[in-house]
């Protein structure tokens, strides 16, 4: 497999980057100068409500936006390398060993008339190095499904995926993922469209395997919760924007931005207090997204300078940063 | 964030125009029925559109004066072309007018009773209609009648309604579980109310761009009737009668047969576009 | 595969349930038709005794439901009954006519199905470029011809301007005799032996069984090429793309095959519009198919004609259904289990 030339700096890197959307004809601005990083080993989260972006920064991350997808700017890089300017060969090798991507919804995200085995052994094919062998890969294969608990491995490899329950199919999805031998997993609201029984296995699942293969992960959620018990940083997004980020323990102890502190008020809690509030509003119309804030509208902070302006990108505490304008002006 | 009416406007004619191509269609379906409804009086020669004999003026090739030519027995084509355009419209319209309501209502009250006898024996005589070649049913019934016009817009509705059952069907039997049905049920509602406040409004859009689709191959199937000599008899024009007269003229009478083919393939190609651009509209899949 | 077996049998005995229902509304219509069917049968001249007799033999004095079990035990042992156009047994006559007509619709349906995947799939490849605005463009204009229209522009290029193909006449031309071995020409003249004679015959098929198929091949084309593009933003594709598989391996492979499903499942009712213009198509091409035959005994109320050739089209209609389910569920696996739409 090929290593990565550039074992010091961060696995992923995203700097300042636009997605647009051409969308009947009207440009729709979804993500505005994103920018995080990964690095080596570490597990990262990435928290918005839906439709905030989070599914678009994957798929950036892979290449594999739809085709009215356009890059306005900035880069990604993976392994120090941009991924836009990537010829088709690293792009291969990147996804092949690289990245692995697992679905939200695992039932979409296997093909309904070809049997486990065959889209396994097939991507297993591309992703190993040499020649191996059909009864090496299917090894392999069987190996990884054993690894995520599931049983009888030969059963599965038969099996259609109409054959499965959504556990398991979200399972295979997972083995599929790291068979190939990925080095950064980008875990797509892993289990959200199961029941909260099996959602809670499939995290427990993916952190164990995550610390026995010393994975790097990028999870995307719109549950704190799970944000929480999984990673150790954490980007609060808005409107395709970073809002904050920062140590999740930093950021959930002592939220700076307004939406970060608002999205914790929704959170229910055990220990009294009052009801969740919820915040007033939606994301904007990403066709006319607003000037200044994104989050402006729906602030209820909000002052004339941040519908004029955008807010600046502050350090509060060392590794903890912010989008704010209420911040910067030492208010709150 | 609320949607304006000129908003939904401005959307739907956006989705209807992406492909630059159906605005061609929707050109042609106007011009077509504005054709069909006025055209009789507006054509160089309203009397030749019945019967009307001309021997010194007969098998004239096309000129300023004729711009299609004239027929064996001296008639303008081209004015018989616009003049067989009411029927073919009114062939369209009537026969999706008629079979996709009683298709909606075969298709829904065997969906309603899902998994009953009724939608068993009501989806079997669905099923036993699709297994004659549509063609020979129409043609079998256009037989066993006077060969009319009224009576081969019969035989295309005979063969026609059982595809708005099956899509009825389709949509009546996923909802009837959804909750809402459900409930309405539970709080007492009747079938009709089921069937006509809840089921149709879901139902209302696939059906009207299945129909806008359909349009074009009913007038195919009726202009083939019609070359079948089975539509509308003479003296009264109809494309598909004077294609299957002009036929025996070819090559020497060639506009005796090209001018009402070219007629039925702009008219199709326009109803196809316009279907096109509709279900882009629609959102809904064309297929 | 056993659940592929217990898919195609509760298929047959729904195919019977279809052709009972079938055999049902063919004889009701048949005896709307104004007129006493035993005079129709013997004609005006014949007299009223013998008549008598006749519709005594023919049970035509029992109560209807009693006529119906009467026919259809006849029909059920491959009697149709004497034609009052013809005056000879209906089964001979369809034994006669069914092949050249089966031929016909055959290589109108088959072979334009690979030629329609292959358009589909170049249309999606391509994309909003030319090769795709060309077949877009084509398919357009190919769809609103009337298949009667494309017969006659055939007989009028290939008849008169550019008489390079035989247009009229027959299956065959003069000179040649091939054995009937499968009633089917140039399948006969190749197990004959005879290439020159297969040539020949596959000579005179291409012009009929081209316009017959060129609407539906266009259409086919479509379905497939939007099936493509529908199936590209799937989840399953982005997801085995994201783990690097190449894209011809993807687009060949994972992406043809959910892609073809619906094309094909309606490729059933495809043959059955074929059919149904194939009587238009004989006639112009003086095809000596059913069609003739058909028509005459449409418009000679021969009824037991008439039921005859609607239900010998009817059986085949529900085997190619039947052929089409399992070509389906062999592609998709989700058809193998059960079968409730």
């Amino acid at each position: 497999m090929p290593t990565a030339e550039n074992k010091s700096g961060p696995i992923l890197d995203v700097r300042d980057f636009s997605v647009s959307f051409n969308v009947y004809g009207k440009f729709s601005h979804v993500l505005d100068g994103i920018a995080f990083r990964v690095q080596r080993g570490e597990r990262v989260g990435l928290v918005g409500e839906s439709g905030c972006g989070k599914t678009t920064t994957l798929k950036a991350i892979l290449r594999v936006l739809p085709g009215n997808a356009i890059v306005k700017g900035g880069e990604v890089l993976f392994d120090g390398q941009d991924v836009s300017g990537m010829s088709d060969a690293a792009l291969s090798a990147m996804r092949r060993t690289g990245a692995g991507m697992i679905f939200q919804d695992p039932s979409s995200a296997l093909n309904p008339v070809f049997s486990i085995e065959s889209q396994f052994l097939t991507v297993l094919k591309y992703a190993a190095p040499g020649g191996a062998s059909g009864k090496q890969l299917y090894a392999v294969a069987t190996e990884a499904l054993s690894s995520v608990m599931l049983p009888d491995p030969d059963r599965i490899m038969k099996s259609f995926p109409y054959q499965l329950s959504g556990g398991m199919k979200q399972r295979v999805c997972i083995a599929i993922a790291i068979a190939a031998g990925c080095r950064l997993l980008l875990a797509d609201e892993p289990g959200t469209s199961l029941d909260v029984t099996i959602q809670d296995q499939i995290l427990r699942l993916i952190n164990r395997l995550v610390i026995d293969r010393g994975l790097s992960v990028l999870m995307v959620s719109h549950s704190l919760g799970v944000i929480r018990q999984s990673t150790s940083r954490v980007n609060i997004m808005y409107a395709g924007t970073v809002v904050e980020s920062g140590a999740t323990d930093d950021v959930f102890s002592d939220p700076k931005h307004p939406y970060t502190a608002a999205l914790m008020e929704c959170v229910p809690k055990l220990t009294g207090g009052s009801v969740a509030r919820g915040i007033p509003g939606r994301v904007p119309d990403y066709t006319q997204p607003p000037k200044g804030c994104r989050f402006a509208p729906r602030c209820p902070w909000a002052r004339d300078i941040c519908n004029g302006q955008k807010p600046p990108h502050l350090e509060v505490s060392p590794g903890h940063h912010v989008s704010c304008h209420l911040v910067s002006e030492g208010i709150q | 964030m609320r949607e304006t009416w000129r908003d939904v406007l401005q959307r739907s004619w956006f989705r209807y125009s992406e492909s630059k191509i159906t605005v061609l269609g929707l050109i042609i379906v106007v011009g077509f029925i504005v054709l069909a409804l006025i055209g009789r009086h507006v054509v160089p020669y309203p009397a030749h559109i019945g019967s009307f004999v001309d021997f010194s003026n007969a098998s004239q090739p096309p000129s300023l004066r004729h711009l299609c030519g004239t027929d064996l027995i001296g008639r303008d084509i081209f004015s018989r072309i616009v003049g067989a355009f009411r029927n073919t419209l009114l062939m369209g319209v009537i026969v999706l007018c008629i079979s996709a309501p009683v298709g909606f209502i075969v298709g829904v009250v065997a969906g309603y009773h899902r998994d009953t006898l009724i939608d068993t024996l009501l989806m079997r005589i669905t099923d036993i209609f699709l297994a004659i070649p549509p063609l020979i049913l129409a043609l079998a019934v256009a037989s066993v009648l006077e060969p009319n016009m009224t009576n081969s817009m019969l035989a295309i509705t005979v063969m026609w309604w059982p595809w708005y059952a099956r899509l009825a069907y389709g949509v009546a039997s996923s909802l009837r579980t959804e909750n809402y049905i459900v409930y309405a049920e539970l709080t007492g509602a009747g079938m009709p109310h089921i069937i006509f406040r809840e089921i149709l409004p879901n139902c209302l859009s696939a059906m009207l761009t299945k129909m806008t689709l359909d349009m074009g191959y009913v007038i195919i199937m009726g202009a083939t009737l019609s070359y079948a000599g089975l539509g509308e008899q003479a003296p009264h024009p109809a494309l598909g009668s004077m294609i299957s007269q002009g036929v025996k003229y070819m090559p020497q009478q060639w506009w005796f047969t090209v001018f009402p083919a070219v007629a039925i393939i702009v008219i199709v190609l326009g109803f196809n576009l316009f279907g096109d651009g509709i279900s882009n509209m629609m959102g809904t899949d064309a297929n | 595969m056993p659940s592929l077996l217990t898919t195609v049998l509760k298929r047959l005995g729904w195919a019977l349930v279809v052709l009972v229902g079938l055999s049902m509304l063919i004889f009701s219509l048949m005896r709307v038709i104004p007129g006493d069917p035993a005079r129709l049968a013997l004609g005006p001249t014949a007299p009223e005794e013998v008549v008598e007799r006749y519709r005594a033999r023919m049970h035509y004095n029992d109560p209807l439901p009693m006529q119906y079990y009467w026919w259809l035990s006849d029909v059920v042992r491959g009697d149709f009954g004497m034609s009052t156009v013809t005056r000879r047994e209906v089964a001979r006559d369809l034994a006669e006519f069914l092949p050249a007509t089966l031929e016909l619709v055959i290589w109108a349906g088959l072979p334009p199905i690979f030629f329609a995947l292959l358009l589909g799939v170049l249309g999606a490849m391509y994309k909003n470029r030319w090769p795709d605005y060309l077949i877009r463009f084509s398919s357009y204009i190919i769809i609103a011809t009337p298949t009667f229209v494309w017969a006659v522009l055939f007989l009028l290029i290939f008849g008169y301007w550019l008489p390079i193909l035989p247009s009229v006449g027959g299956r065959l031309s003069m000179g040649f005799s091939v054995p009937s071995i499968t009633g089917l020409m140039v399948l006969d003249a190749l197990l004959a032996g005879q290439p020159a004679a297969a040539w020949d015959a596959f000579a005179h098929l291409l012009l009929p069984a081209l316009a017959l198929s060129l609407g539906h091949t266009m259409q086919e084309a479509r379905l497939t090429r939007s099936y493509m593009l529908e199936n590209e933003g799937k989840d399953y594709i982005t997801m085995i793309t994201s783990q690097g598989v190449p894209r011809n391996v993807i687009n060949r492979k994972y992406l043809l095959r959910p892609s073809v499903i619906p094309t094909v499942s309606i490729m059933g009712l495809d043959i059955a519009a074929i059919f149904g213009n194939a009587f238009l198509v004989e006639t112009i091409f003086n095809w000596p198919g059913m069609s003739r035959y058909a028509m005459s005994a449409i418009l000679g109320k021969d009824v037991n004609a008439v039921c005859g050739v609607v239900l010998v089209l009817g059986v085949i209609f529900i085997t190619t259904n039947l052929l089409v389910d399992i070509v389906v569920a062999l592609l998709d696996p989700r058809m193998r289990q059960s079968r409730s739409k």
